[in-house]
């Protein structure tokens, strides 16, 4: 490349090449006009980056980390399994929670709740509006029935979150006519789903009841009112399964009178008509002064009040009344209530009165 | 002290768009140059020595470089002294080994002079004279415009495609004279029309306007030398 000499300075030359380009060079003696082949062309300044430019490139370094830092901990609270919590209804449904409480994944190993899930997503919603939606998709297939009972399980990396959880769970869950037991996880066992109905028991004999004690005095039943649930034969066939220990009121036994009969019987015993058959066999009602002797066994259920609402059968009893609960009845009350003596002006063979109480063989 | 860094400061600053400034800075600061040098070539330097003319050049590129955020103005100009003689040196020492034409044969004649030259001196330097008579007067023509061979240095095109829009705007000039007419009457480069003809961006013509004063110049009447030198372009430039 050949360069033309077009002007002279002191420190420099300006020269341009045969391709029109006009260049700074070392002026080397140069004279105007002088066509030179190697000159020492002059560098063009570097762009250095200058300190505004360092501060904006550490600036925009910084900007850079802050937003990494901000979108691992975002990432962090949205999208980490901080809580667990497991519906453990038939469907068996499962939420995994952030630590904000939203949902960001359900799965259940059920076919039924892969089904459910299918059809709804729930995914960002906070656990009790999930919980809430998950219900009522049960209870418009009919999974789930108001007064269903449905247990929740929870665990968590933070307490605060549990009692949380669980809080919500009990308030909310309880407004869908669902009733709602919240356990930690560690309790989880088994799935178990229970109704209103309660289970059936074992009858005595399977669980080998203790025996009525005979110096056991049963609890004096409000007047009026029936026994409470007698405990079923050791030796017969269970007349009903353990009852619950709820109320004594049979509506359809007969009520006991609260005074006895104004004749010189010996009063009646307060104790109602309800007589379940004791160990030994129905007893009936003492006359006053006669000794009493145990009744004989009952015959069936026929020996039981006739009121009594015996559910059937011999499942495994999960409470059975006391054993030591003694049914009222005619036999205990007379111990309870000795006889009086005959009055001296009755005559002796003169039958005794017997007290207005339901025999137990009524309907024998 | 602090003040006489601000007075170079100043004037370097002044030395970047004024040539005569930077020419007075340059002989101003000529013991500096000579002692850098000096200090590199470990003597005292010959007022027409290459390394002395390199010293300057450098310190030249040290004004149009500058700026306050590199510190000491003399402290850079030093740097960039040493690094330019030691790039002078290595490309030297590639060199090396191979016989200098200039190297003396004898006391008075060089090794040049006892080969045949075939060109002829005469010839040379009154082609050398007519050259330095167009560029003098394109300098004085250029003038009118308000530019200096400096500035077009400055405003030259370094990247090859740029170069290449600036060729295809002056070849189209060439081939239409009436706008090399209207250039010389109106004294202002037809950017609209060149950009329109030449299919190029305006925006890269006028980033290059004094650049283009220069060449559109020597291409009307009265440089025949100068088109020559550029003259491959030239012809380049109209085939495509």
């Amino acid at each position: 490349m050949k360069y033309l000499v077009t002007e002279c300075h002191e420190g420099y030359a300006v020269l341009m090449d045969e391709a029109s380009r006009f260049v700074f060079a070392a002026n080397l003696r140069y004279e105007v006009g002088q066509t030179v082949t190697d000159p020492i062309l002059m560098e063009e300044p570097k762009t250095h980056i200058t300190r505004s430019t360092a501060v904006r490139i550490t600036a925009a370094a910084a900007c850079l980390l802050l937003l990494s830092a901000a979108g691992f901990r975002y990432y962090l609270r949205s999208w980490r399994t901080e809580s667990v919590v497991l519906m453990n209804s038939e469907l068996q449904i499962e939420m995994q929670l952030n630590s904000r409480g939203q949902v960001i994944r359900l799965k259940s190993d059920t076919e039924d709740g892969q089904a459910l899930l299918k059809e709804y997503s729930g995914k960002r919603k906070p656990q009790i509006d999930v919980v809430n939606d998950l219900l009522k998709l049960q209870k418009d297939k009919g999974i789930l029935s108001d007064g269903d009972t449905v247990n929740f399980y929870i665990t968590s990396e933070n307490e605060n979150d549990y009692r949380i959880y669980k809080t919500e769970l009990e308030q909310a869950v309880p407004k869908m006519q669902i009733n709602v037991s919240v356990q930690d996880m560690d309790s989880y066992t088994q799935p178990a789903v229970t109704t209103a109905a309660p289970a059936q028991t074992e009858p005595a004999q399977e669980t080998a009841p203790v025996p009525p004690h005979e110096d056991h005095q049963p609890p004096a039943p409000p007047s009026g009112a029936d026994p409470p649930a007698a405990p079923p034969l050791a030796d017969g066939p269970a007349e009903h399964a353990a009852d619950p220990p709820a109320p004594p009121v049979r509506p359809d036994e007969p009520k006991e009178p609260a005074e006895p009969p104004a004749h010189s019987e010996p009063p009646a015993p307060a104790t109602p008509p309800a007589v379940s058959e004791p160990a030994d066999g129905p007893v009936p009602p003492p006359a006053p002064g006669e000794h009493v002797e145990p009744p004989a066994p009952a015959d069936g259920p026929a020996a039981e009040p006739p009121a009594r609402h015996d559910p059937p059968a011999p499942a495994e009893p999960t409470q059975h009344p006391e054993p030591n609960q003694q049914p009222v009845g005619p036999a205990l009350h007379a111990e309870a209530v000795k006889p009086e003596a005959a009055p001296a002006d009755a005559p002796a063979d003169a039958p005794h009165p017997v007290p207005d109480v339901q025999p137990i063989h009524a309907d024998a | 002290m602090d003040s006489d860094a601000q007075q170079i400061i100043t004037r370097v600053y002044q030395a970047k768009t004024d040539n005569e400034a930077a020419d007075a800075l340059i002989a101003d600061y000529m013991p500096f140059i000579k002692s850098e040098t000096a200090k590199i070539m470990k003597q005292q330097p010959d007022q027409s020595s290459d390394e002395l003319s390199i010293a300057m050049l450098a310190f030249y590129e040290s004004i149009r470089s500058y700026s306050r955020l590199r510190g000491s103005f003399l402290r850079f100009a030093s740097l960039q002294i040493k690094n330019r003689l030691i790039d002078y040196y290595r490309k030297e020492k590639r060199n090396r080994g191979r016989i200098s034409l200039n190297a003396a044969t004898e006391e008075t004649t060089e090794l040049l002079d006892t080969l045949q030259d075939t060109h002829d001196a005469y010839e040379e330097m009154a082609v050398r004279d007519a050259t330095r008579q167009e560029i003098r007067e394109l300098s004085l023509q250029m003038e009118v415009f308000g530019v200096s061979m400096s500035d077009i240095a400055e405003n030259s095109p370094k990247q090859h495609r740029t170069l290449e829009i600036c060729q295809d705007a002056i070849s189209y000039a060439r081939s239409h004279p009436e706008i090399l007419e209207d250039f010389l009457r109106t004294k202002r480069v037809p950017l609209a029309k060149l950009a329109e003809g030449a299919g190029v961006e305006r925006k890269t013509l006028e980033r290059h306007r004094r650049y283009l004063v220069a060449v559109l110049l020597i291409c009307t009447n009265g440089y025949e030398i100068l088109r020559g030198h550029i003259m491959q372009v030239l012809k380049r430039g109209s085939q495509s």
